[in-house]
């Protein structure tokens, strides 16, 4: 297991190089550059901006520039933002932990509410508690999260009062960004819980389990469920990166720092080194859940075997 | 069918279509009893004066002010700040300028306490307010605004604040402990209009030197609130400086502020911002949107704020080199089928008014002449197109020699959504109109590519002789008039400004500005759309805040809870 975890470590680091690569390219194709950005926000004559292209090394050939922001990365710098100078390690350190802690909380809601509605509609297959989950689902997936962030802040906090909206950075701020994120991916949890599991309850080893003269909680959440896990836990792995999408929306929405809302405004402003950090943190959180979710799978089904 | 009765097994699902259908009730309902249609209102206030400061205040025990602003600065540095409206916003309760403009166009003592100029308004001495201390402790001397100035004027990249003046900076000097000497380069009779700015604050360069690009995130100024936090991504909090003794007379007031606390959110989305003061999480909201603003009035918690910005109105600038508002008729066909009422009817809600030239209407120097050069009139329009060879072709599109009358509009996304009503009445009359959507960097991109016939546009300033930004030949940031106003028209326009800049005779001043305005609309170099409004809503008991010359900017030194 271990020299599993260690090769799947390493093999991370090539893929981070070829996202790094990839990024810094594909950044290159935004029409202007960071000076032309700028231009909107500084008072620059055109000496002054080539003064600045100059300076921040913009007139570089392209595998120069590359080349430099390798060795910085190399030695642990992300560089600074082009706007307001402020350090991108410091930046994405800032918001990386408002990101996590959201998609994590949105996870959880969508499988709080997604595993054991998906279980509830596969046991009661065809009744109306069926038809209803599904309903449910089919909502969840097409309610747009910043529609129902913003109903969720008419209703829980200008009418009822019960939750903040911005300005608590505790557990109680959270509720409601997590639960307008997590809501959709409960939907999608919900369905493919439901599927699943109908699929298995069919199987031979369930009747048996049954015939044992198990009690049917025990036959559903024991035996049939864990058995439905691995397609879950490949799907949550998966939304995991949808997740770190949609908390762009909710971010806005409800005003919370965090990595979706600062890569959005670097694209917008050409601000290359934090555009480049964010997708490279990004991709190396996406790359380290599935690792995660690899190992999973070894707890949940002990015949896998990794060497 | 026999009914069952709910079962706890059946709680879950029940539970959770209660709670959807409580979203769609939230979502058809509202919230507020208060809600109501916004009516063909009475037009605008014209300029509501901030809060008048109340001679006898009874404050309450509240003293922590929130601030709903839409964008997180990414500097507070004065020097060196971008300048967005929130920069500004905070960096005004922080730093201080030499002097003051309020609402109602006065000019008050700041850090400087009087001054002086020259004939030609070329040389300024300002006599310094004494006894002003750093928010570090040290002592704010003449040397202090020296270096300042010289630093404006020599570095490469400074803000847009200091930026406006670098170009005319000549030297500062000291010429005793509390007196300043500034030489500017040409004449510069709004000087003092333009140091009000708070984009204008002095900056400490002794901070700037030691930090670096990190002095915009530890502010040091000698303003009413000093700097206590940046929780990234969230909010800036201030604290009051207890040792701020030297107020403005602006201000009517001496001794520290009344807030004790001044905090700054930003909450980008408008929908979201506005829920926060209803659900008193903020005490402040800016950029109230337009459709909110009779529902907000009807409410009694809160208070509804409008002011007329001064500057140049939302408008189009129309390329006078490019096919085919290169022709003056097609430019003055755009004006006669641009239905300017139809826009603030069905887009501004009635909350603005229309517009009638280059420059703002708050300004003296408007000429209400102009009010009568054009109007709404489609069939005048298509007069002008035909006129000029035009013809309506099978698709409702008029060519001209095998060319279609094709125009792109330039819209700002964060400021023009009556864009799309210009696109159908272009459309009415036999154009093409494109629109293409921008926003922030990529708008001035695409204005200065020079490619786009009619680009929109908006600007706040607060003398009249800032016009130059927007119509000069030579571009200049986010004014890039340069770009596209070539030509004739381009070069007498250009030395219209030059001269009306540095003209001191009021009267002369005054109606050379009127031929510049009466040159650009009989030339149609732009079509005028409205006056740019700016409506905020507080709590209805935080009294004598102050706003700037622009409308823009807000002082919370003298501010209170009742």
């Amino acid at each position: 297991m271990a020299i599993y975890l260690l090769r799947r470590l390493a093999l991370t680091i090539p893929v981070i190089f070829g996202i790094v690569i990839v990024t810094f390219f594909l950044v290159q194709l935004i029409p202007g550059d960071a000076v032309s950005a700028m231009q909107g926000q500084l008072k620059m004559s055109a000496q002054q901006m080539e003064q600045m292209r100059e300076a921040l090394g913009l007139n570089d050939p392209l595998h120069v520039q590359l080349g430099r922001y390798l060795v910085r990365l190399a030695q642990g710098d992300l560089g600074r933002s082009l706007f307001g100078s402020q350090p991108v390690a410091l930046l994405i350190s800032a918001n990386i932990g408002a990101t996590f802690q959201l998609t994590i909380a949105g996870m959880l809601v969508a499988m709080l509410i997604g595993i054991p509605l998906g279980v509830f509609a596969a046991v009661r297959w065809g009744s109306f508690w069926d038809v209803a989950a599904t309903v449910i689902a089919m909502l969840g997936v097409s309610v747009p999260a910043f529609w129902l962030g913003l109903m969720m802040i008419q209703l829980f906090a200008v009418t009822l009062g019960w939750l903040p909206i911005t300005g608590d950075r505790g557990l109680l701020g959270l509720i409601m960004p997590a639960a307008a994120l997590g809501l959709a991916e409960a939907a999608i949890i919900t369905r493919l819980t439901r599927s699943t599991l109908l699929e298995i309850l069919g199987m031979d080893y369930v009747r048996t389990a049954r015939a044992k003269g198990l009690i049917e909680r025990a036959v559903v959440w024991k035996h049939a469920l864990r058995n439905a896990l691995l397609p879950l836990l490949t799907m949550i792995g998966m939304q995991f990166g949808t997740l770190f999408g949609g908390a762009v929306i909710i971010e806005n929405v409800f005003s919370r720092q965090g990595l979706g809302t600062l890569a959005t405004q670097a694209v917008i402003n050409r601000d290359f080194p934090v555009v480049q950090g964010c997708v490279m943190v990004a991709a190396l959180l996406y790359v380290l859940v599935n690792l995660l979710v690899d190992v999973l799978y070894g707890v949940v089904d002990p015949r896998i075997r990794y060497g | 069918m026999a009914h069952r009765p709910i079962s706890r097994r059946n709680l879950p699902p029940l539970a959770a279509l209660l709670i959807i259908m409580s979203l769609f009730v939230a979502a058809c309902g509202g919230s507020s009893p208060a809600q109501t249609e916004p009516t063909a209102a009475a037009p605008p206030p014209t300029t509501v004066a901030a809060t008048a400061v109340a001679a006898a205040p009874e404050a309450s025990s509240k003293t922590r002010l929130v601030f709903a602003g839409n964008q997180e600065p990414a500097s507070i540095d004065v020097v060196t700040m971008s300048g967005n409206v929130n920069e500004r916003e905070v960096a005004a309760q922080i730093f201080e300028t030499l002097v003051y403009i309020d609402q109602s166009q006065t000019i008050y003592p700041g850090l400087a306490l009087s001054w002086d100029r020259s004939e030609d308004a070329k040389v300024w001495t300002f006599k310094l307010t004494q006894g002003v201390k750093w928010h570090d402790g040290r002592e704010f001397t003449a040397q202090d605004v020296v270096d300042y100035f010289n630093y404006v004027r020599d570095n490469g990249t400074v803000g847009t604040g200091p930026g406006q003046i670098k170009p005319v900076l000549g030297s500062a000097e000291v010429v005793d402990s509390s007196t300043v000497k500034l030489t500017l380069t040409a004449s510069r009779p709004d000087f003092l209009i333009e140091l009000a700015d708070p984009g204008l604050g002095i900056g400490n360069i002794a901070n700037l030197q030691k930090l670096g690009p990190d002095a915009g995130f530890n502010p040091v100024g000698t303003g009413p609130f000093k700097f206590k936090e940046w929780v990234r991504g969230s909010e800036i909090a201030l604290v009051r400086n207890p040792d701020w003794t030297w107020a403005s007379p602006m201000f009517q007031m001496s001794g520290p502020a009344k807030i004790e606390e001044l905090v700054f959110r930003f909450i980008p989305e408008a929908q979201t911002r506005m829920a926060t003061l209803e659900a008193g999480e903020v005490d402040f909201v800016d950029l109230l949107p337009f459709q909110d603003v009779a529902r907000v009035r009807e409410d009694n918690r809160f208070a509804v704020t409008g002011f007329l910005l001064p500057g140049m109105p939302q408008m189009n600038y129309m390329h006078t080199e490019l096919a085919p508002t290169n022709d003056i008729n097609v430019r003055k066909a755009i004006i006669y089928a641009t239905d300017k009422q139809g826009i603030i009817e069905s887009v501004y809600f009635n909350m603005v008014e229309p517009a009638y030239g280059p420059i703002s209407r708050a300004f003296p120097e408007y000429d209400p002449a102009l009010e009568q050069m054009y109007s709404y009139d489609p069939e005048k329009a298509m007069q002008l197109l035909e006129e000029a060879g035009w013809k309506l072709g099978a698709d409702g599109v008029r060519t001209k020699d095998g060319q279609r009358l094709e125009v792109t509009i330039v819209e700002n996304k964060s400021w023009n959504d009556w864009v799309y009503v210009l696109q159908a009445n272009l459309q009415a009359v036999g154009f093409d109109a494109k629109v293409l959507t921008t926003q922030g960097p990529s708008n001035t991109e695409a204005i200065v590519s020079g490619k786009y016939q009619v680009p929109a546009m908006g600007d706040v300033f607060a003398a009249a002789s800032q016009m130059t930004r927007d119509w000069s030949m030579e571009g200049y940031g986010t004014f890039p008039s340069g770009h596209f106003l070539k030509g004739a028209e381009g070069e007498k326009l250009e030395a219209m400004l030059k001269a009306v800049e540095t003209e001191l005779d009021p009267a002369k001043r005054k109606q050379m500005f009127s031929d510049i305005q009466t040159y650009i609309m009989e030339n149609a170099l732009m079509v005028p759309i409205f006056e740019l409004y700016f409506y905020a809503a507080h709590s209805s008991n935080l009294k004598s805040f102050i706003v700037d010359g622009t409308g823009f900017y807000k002082y919370f030194a003298s501010a209170y809870f009742e």
